[in-house]
């Protein structure tokens, strides 16, 4: 059975010759599967923002957010942030929700969020 | 159009049973996409991080919006860790090496390296990840 699967690499590169790090796809390998991915606001009311996944797991996230009063608009940062002004974020996941805590000190922020179906095993 | 698609299992497992969990591959769940991946050392150029010092690094991506990254570096003991996005350094860090500020922008995905210690100086390996999805 090791002998079957499917490999792709990019232009340019043998795939019967590439290593595993200039491949693709390997299907060896796993790939994250988005569940749910996207982006909503948050208006710093200080409470925890929801987003709602209900795999009944916890599952595996990236989540980055915009929008620090005391940065750039257009900068975006990888949760846990904190800078010296007391402007946070952080993320965390249970089985039903990605809670997001964010305090920007701005009207509104935005969250950016993938959720995989993939559970930390 | 919903009875058409691919799953890949690994072997020993039915693609036609295994949950989304266990499956390689699913034409049912989109995948993120890369758009760069990369293993450098900061300083970019030949050099060590002076002491007590710190040097940012841009990292180019061109997608004229700021997209998702993940981020990790190497201090000097060799232990890899992931970075987060404190922009001011934690005094109970016990390595010289830390980052601040990792964040993207439309143009670059940004970080700045200190190094604490007041008696030696380290090149810094750092591995890095930026997705190409905006996230609309």
């Amino acid at each position: 059975m090791s002998n079957f699967g499917i490999k792709a690499s990019p232009p340019g590169i043998d795939v019967t010759k590439a290593i595993d790090e200039q491949l693709s796809f390997n299907s060896q390998y796993p790939l994250f599967k988005i569940a749910i991915a996207g982006r909503t606001t948050s208006t710093n009311s200080g409470s925890t923002l929801k987003i709602h996944h209900g795999l009944g797991y916890i599952p595996i996230f990236i989540c980055t957010a915009s929008g620090a009063a005391s940065q750039n608009a257009n900068d975006r940062y990888l949760c846990d942030y904190r800078n010296a002004g007391g402007e946070k974020f952080t993320a965390y996941a249970d089985t039903e929700d990605l809670n997001v805590d964010v305090s920007f000190g701005t009207a509104e922020c935005n969250i950016f969020y993938y959720i995989f179906y993939d559970p930390g095993k | 159009m919903s009875q058409y698609g691919a799953k890949i299992t690994p072997a020993g497992q039915d693609a036609t049973k295994a949950s989304i969990q266990n499956q390689q591959f699913t034409s049912e769940a989109i995948s993120p996409k890369i758009l760069q991946t990369s293993l450098n050392k900061a300083p970019r150029n030949s050099g060590s991080i002076a002491t007590t010092s710190s040097v940012t690094v841009n990292v180019q991506h061109g997608l004229g919006y700021s997209p998702s990254f993940l981020f990790w570096y190497k201090d000097e003991s060799g232990a890899w860790h992931f970075a987060d996005s404190m922009n001011f350094n934690l005094n109970n860090i016990p390595a010289a090496i830390s980052t601040t500020s990792v964040k993207s922008d439309p143009t670059n995905l940004s970080v700045t390296f200190a190094n604490s210690s007041v008696t030696t100086a380290y090149a810094v390996d750092y591995h890095y990840v930026i997705f190409a999805d905006q996230l609309l």
